[in-house]
């Protein structure tokens, strides 16, 4: 049995900062982020 | 900007989003409550914030809900789900499926978090059979998001 979680991220459409967030999860999705992450134990 | 994000994700995100800010020179918030707040707060419209980190299975509710951006989606990562016993108590034997039976069958009782892992986990105690045997106390869950309600209060 594998226990396991995804997760992940998304842009609401309520948002008045369309721009910058579209950013942000471009950037949550670069080697840089993933080592934060991996860092804190998200693999 | 403003981010709300579920416990498993926070202190990965809080370091992405101060590089971030420094990079764009922004100021960017987080926040966090227990992932199915703000999922709940996220449908209702409520969630003061640009963009979320959930599970899996939410970010893909809230794009089917219309509520989330379903081209602007990312993937984050994984979370292993661990689980621990009293350190008087005797170390289970979980090596094997069965053995794993075994030993949700005689605890005394099983202590599950209500944020989404303890739900994951809790399908997975399903998928061994046990779910209905087993005592389910979920833990109290401490953490209050001021931002997802606009009265201050838990949502």
């Amino acid at each position: 049995m594998q226990i396991v979680l995804p997760y992940g991220a998304a842009v609401l459409r309520r948002t008045q900062e369309r721009e910058l967030a579209h950013a942000l999860l471009a950037f949550l999705a670069t080697s840089a982020a993933r080592e934060q992450f991996l860092a804190s134990g998200v693999e | 900007m403003k981010i709300f994000s579920a416990g498993s994700t926070l202190y990965g995100l809080r370091a992405c989003a101060e590089m971030f800010g420094r990079e764009r020179g922004i100021p960017v918030q987080v926040a966090t409550d227990n992932g199915h707040h703000i999922h709940q707060a996220a449908l209702r419209g409520e969630a003061d914030a640009d963009v979320v980190l959930l599970p899996a299975d939410m970010i893909a509710a809230l794009a089917a809900a219309g509520v989330a951006d379903d081209g602007a989606k990312v993937a984050i990562g994984s979370v292993r789900i661990g689980a621990a016993v009293h350190a008087d108590a005797p170390v289970p034997d979980v090596s094997t499926v069965a053995a794993l039976r075994n030993a949700l069958l005689a605890a005394n009782a099983v202590l599950l978090t209500r944020a989404p892992t303890g739900d994951h986990l809790m399908q997975a105690i399903a998928r061994v059979g046990v779910a209905e045997a087993i005592a389910y106390m979920p833990a109290p869950y401490p953490t209050r998001c001021r931002s997802c309600s606009p009265m201050g209060r838990p949502c």
